[in-house]
């Protein structure tokens, strides 16, 4: 006597009941999700009165969480305790401490949207990041519910910063800054090269930003040969890139305004094997040390990254002090950029400045330091960017440390250039 | 001239770590009719153990990498035991239950790893440079490494009695059972081989590329394609698929710019499919 | 006919069909009251985003009735996203244009890049159109200045932005209206027909049913109302990103579908719901979140496989083989 049951059309044979095992595991789950429940009730309860949140958008899981989970939320929570330590924020006499709040993008736009919904749910005003191209999904979101940005990286688009989204602002340079810095660099140190070879990743390589670098590269005195060479952001292998960088043969050298090590490591190791021996100038913040203990120095050689020198003198002061923390807490081999550190930094500095944490008196404050110098993390940073982003007071220019990894893949430090203010 | 060197050494390369690959799959797919989703993440997984091995533990990149094949055709073993063979011939659970291996394995890799750029160290260091041609030692091993694991799979399934006795399972499986072939324990075989071959693959393009928690999703599409256009049942056409796949696939992204290079690809695969779905060397062309 | 038609129903669930409509009444009731149980902006949203799949996965399974499994259907859901997006951030045509444009271009889509594969079955059918989606998610993304390539498209307006509840509603609206339009079909003539071609194409021709046909249309009307989705999508997320729309999305909703029960209506609609709202209760678990998906992946294929709509049949079994077992023991 077999029992059988119709779903629909399938047939089951319901002989072996597992039935059991599926009411425990079921009860487990819902003890579980209970647990987890009364956890984040506890830890509500257990807030202090006057305690700021500061919302982080960063990727947790996905292709750039090797890079954001140190850049977007550790480093970020490094700021958040020095501030802490000295008391807090000081606003018309209450201290107020800072806590970090992150929530994952999942290193797509989606997730950004998904991340961004969640922390303005959580009434959350001020928030850092997301890094790279991401803000382009969460600026509508955040100037939706007044929640004011601090980006930790933007690549121009009038999506990321500009009139339609004004809470968003560059808390670090981005793109722009890093850029102008790195040309200035390049011009100072190898004066001898004219023609340049363009490489982008798909993320940064939008038209806004192709047409920056383009333009100031001209007023520059410099040629780009041949077309800008895309890559896919989550590429894994390079050499068809690498191939393509080598047929351009005219050009002096590699000009790579934007990357993450990852990227760097993967092409370097490319373009040296099929033989290509020019400089590569890469100017965002990849540490040149990690490059060449990935690679090692048969082809990390000839190559500049955006990108301070732990131990140098030439870092300020507070750079240096967040250097020795995250070495402390972190280890000393975890890659540091400091990137949405310094928008944090900036953020909090406008908050106080603002002595309001109403995120609409912050914003105003802000723009209304236009062309004014303020400190952040890598110098004295310029508000500025009225003509590239079409609103005036939400661009930062910054200076940009440069390494320099030479012929013998030696590393050494080729120091902090400005940018000057973004045009 | 330097270009069409380096695409054809960059082919070279490509090919042979994707039919090491595929004819894992195929293993697999042959034997027990269910499409492993999961390969590419054994592919991955198997590069950060040689990893771990080769850093942590100390071993040369040599001894860690055959301590992470052992480990990896122990899982193979374990893997069909416990996820294939209760759903041999049924599609949608294979995908329930690769998907979920695939999560669960790359997650944890994100979390435990996901936060460094890391790469296997080398296996073998300089660079090999006569006249135009400029190509490092690791890339020629990896190729003849591959080259050599192929011919040797090849040879076993088709001169072996064992091999020949996995060929029966794939043509027949009740006739082979009929014959008193022990379908079980040379399904756990065939298992243990692919995914031992898959993290050979990882662990070789983990030092020539560098890891990371997502290469193996790439891979995954290119063998599935593979395997598809080779048929079922074949293992000597996947080599000739894997060759004209993996020119394609490197001749194309320096023709075209990067995103219409991938369309063409697999559009390309597409209307070769409409023509012949069942491949070329399968046992049912 | 009719007769037959009402057996069958009193046989399916042992309830009459008042009884089914006034269980239905009160689930619709429960959905509408839902934006009220909650006054967290991030709850709707969940809600929204599970609605916009319940329509994905429930296409998916009507394509799935005619007995081939299309893995191409989260890629028809970009190609509505995508024009809706193009459409407006582009052209500047407003939402209630672009979200029916969307829906009959994917569906066009769908009808004519069926055409070559309507021959094709089982396995083969399914990784041919598992390339066929992925070729067409590259052939959207590489035109980079008018889809926004990889990174994405972003800056499509919103419909009703400052009222998330509108939005809600008029997303429950048309996800009722689908699922409505889905039932219909398929418990229609073309309905039993791509079930006759399912269950053996050869009898099915040998009574001059045209498999081509009928599986084509198929693919059509499942990929309107993945299109439809993606386009209220677009118009609700405001960006798009391939991610949404490649192989693991696809495979993603094959496993919504799969985990609820592929061989019932109602399984799409639950598994949708677990499988989307679950993860998001765990979400301060953060990096861990995936496990909890993956978890009940495995928990189901292991359990339950087919799926969570026969729980109850587990549960009446389980009490039924009791006796069986006590009978046997006592022996």
């Amino acid at each position: 006597m077999e029992k059988r049951s119709r779903i629909g059309k399938v047939t089951m044979k319901v002989g072996k009941s597992r039935l059991p095992v599926l009411c425990v595991v079921l009860a487990l789950m819902i003890a579980a999700l209970l647990l987890v429940h009364s956890l984040g009730a506890a830890e509500q309860k257990a807030d202090q009165p006057k305690t700021l949140k500061i919302g982080a958008l960063v990727c947790l899981t996905g292709w750039f969480s090797s890079y954001d989970i140190q850049t977007g939320q550790n480093e970020p929570q490094l700021v958040v305790d020095t501030v802490n330590e000295r008391g807090g924020l000081n606003i018309k006499g209450q201290k107020y401490k800072i806590e970090l709040v992150s929530e994952d993008c999942k290193s797509s736009l989606d997730g950004v949207t998904a991340a961004a919904t969640s922390l303005a749910s959580k009434g959350i005003k001020f928030t850092i990041g997301p890094a790279a191209f991401f803000g382009r999904a969460s600026a509508p979101i955040t100037t939706r519910n007044k929640i004011l940005d601090a980006l930790g990286y933007n690549v121009l688009t009038p999506d990321e910063i500009g009139p339609n989204v004004p809470y968003t602002f560059a808390g670090f340079g981005g793109a722009a800054a890093e850029f102008l810095s790195g040309v200035n660099f390049v011009k100072a140190k190898f004066p001898n090269v004219k023609k340049l070879c363009m490489v982008a990743p798909a993320g940064a390589s939008n038209k806004y930003l192709l047409a920056f670098q383009r333009e100031q590269l001209a007023a520059k005195g410099y040629e780009i040969v041949g077309d800008y060479v895309v890559y896919p952001d989550d590429t894994s292998d390079w050499s068809p890139f690498a191939a393509k960088i080598n047929a351009i043969k005219e050009a002096d050298a590699v000009m790579w305004p934007n990357a993450i090590a990852f990227h760097v490591a993967g092409m370097v190791k490319s373009l040296r094997e099929i033989g290509y021996d020019k400089w590569v100038f890469e100017s965002s913040n990849v540490p040149a040390q990690d490059i060449v203990k990935l690679i090692t120095k048969d082809s990390a050689r000839k190559v500049t990254t955006g990108c301070f020198m732990p131990d140098s003198k030439s870092n300020p002061p507070e750079l240096q002090a967040l250097i020795r923390k995250s070495q402390a807490k972190y280890g000393p081999d975890i890659p540091l950029s400091m990137a949405t550190a310094t928008a944090t930094a900036v953020l909090l500095d406008m908050i106080e400045r603002a002595q309001s944490i109403d995120s609409t008196e912050v914003k105003k404050k802000w723009e209304s330091m236009d062309g004014q110098t303020i400190k952040t993390l890598f110098g004295p940073g310029i508000i500025s960017g009225t003509k590239t982003y079409n609103i005036k007071g939400h661009g930062l220019g910054n200076p940009v440390p440069h390494q320099i990894i030479n012929e013998k893949g030696e590393v050494s430090e080729g120091g902090f250039f400005p940018s000057g203010p973004i045009p | 001239m330097e270009l069409i060197v380096g695409t054809v050494t960059n082919m070279l390369i490509s090919s042979s770590m994707f039919i090491l690959v595929a004819l894992g799959l195929a293993f697999i797919f042959n034997m027990m009719g269910i499409l492993n989703l999961a390969h590419g993440t054994i592919y991955m997984i198997g590069g950060y153990v040689t990893y771990a091995f080769a850093v942590w533990v100390g071993l040369n990149s040599w001894a860690a990498l055959l301590v992470s094949t052992a480990i990896f055709a122990l899982f193979g073993v374990f893997l069909e035991k416990f996820c294939f063979r209760p759903f041999v011939g049924n599609f949608d659970a294979a995908v329930l239950v690769c998907v979920g291996i695939t999560v669960v394995l790359q997650n944890i890799v994100n979390n435990m790893l996901g936060t460094q750029v890391m790469a296997v160290p080398h296996f073998i260091r300089g660079i090999f440079r006569a006249g135009l041609v400029s190509v490092s030692y690791e890339r020629m091993l990896t190729f003849a490494i591959g080259g050599v694991l192929t011919a040797v799979i090849i040879l076993f399934v088709r001169e072996t009695a064992l091999g020949q006795r996995m060929q029966a399972i794939t043509q027949n499986r009740e006739a082979a059972l009929l014959q008193g072939i022990n379908v079980n324990r040379l399904q756990s075989l065939a298992c243990a081989i692919g995914c031992a071959l898959a993290a050979v693959a990882g662990s070789l393009m983990g030092a020539y590329t560098n890891l990371s928690p997502f290469m193996g999703d790439d891979m995954l599409a290119t063998i599935l394609m593979l395997v598809i256009l080779a048929g079922a049942g074949s293992t000597g056409g996947i080599v000739i698929v894997g060759a004209i796949l993996g020119s394609m696939n490197a001749i194309l992204p320096v023709l075209l710019t990067g995103d219409y290079a991938q369309a063409i690809y697999v559009v390309i695969v597409v209307i070769i499919l409409l023509f012949r779905p069942e491949g070329f060397f399968g046992h049912e062309a | 006919m009719n007769s037959q038609a009402t057996t069958h129903t009193v046989k399916r669930k042992g309830r009459t069909r008042a009884t089914r409509g006034a269980m239905l009444g009160l689930l619709l009731l429960l959905v509408c009251l839902l934006p009220l149980t909650t006054d967290n902006p991030y709850w709707l949203h969940i809600f929204i985003l599970t609605l916009i799949y319940i329509i994905v996965s429930s296409s998916f399974r009507f394509v799935s009735t005619s007995g081939q499994l299309p893995l191409a259907h989260a890629a028809f859901m970009g190609v509505g996203a995508y024009v809706a997006g193009m459409a407006s951030t582009l052209l500047g045509w407003p939402a209630w244009v672009t979200i029916p444009l969307g829906a009959v271009l994917a569906a066009l889509t769908g009808a004519l890049t069926a055409y070559p594969f309507a021959r094709l079955r089982a396995l083969y059918y399914a990784l041919a159109s598992l390339f066929l989606g992925m070729a067409i998610i590259y052939a959207i993304i590489a035109p980079r200045d008018w889809t926004g390539g990889r990174p994405g498209l972003s800056g499509i307006p919103a419909l009703f932005p400052d009222t998330r509840e509108v939005f809600y509603y008029l997303c429950l609206a048309l996800t009722v209206l689908s699922l409505l339009a889905l039932y219909r079909f398929e418990h229609s003539r073309i309905g039993t027909t791509l079930k006759a071609i399912a269950q053996s194409h050869m009898v099915a021709g040998s009574v001059g049913i045209n498999e081509v046909f009928y599986r084509i249309l198929a693919v059509g009307v499942g990929c309107f109302f993945a299109g439809l989705a993606g386009a209220i999508y677009a118009h609700y997320n405001t960006v798009l990103s391939y991610t949404s729309f490649n192989l693991m999305a696809t495979l993603w909703i094959v496993i919504y579908v799969l985990v609820g029960g592929i061989g019932s209506f109602a399984g799409p609609i639950i598994g949708t719901a677990l499988l989307v709202i679950v993860p998001e209760v765990f979400r301060e678990l953060k990096a861990f979140v995936p496990y909890v998906s993956a978890g009940i992946l495995l928990l189901v294929v292991y359990l339950m496989p087919q799926g969570l709509i026969s729980l109850p049949l587990l549960v009446k079994s389980w009490f039924r083989d009791r006796a069986d077992r006590k009978a046997i023991h006592v022996k």
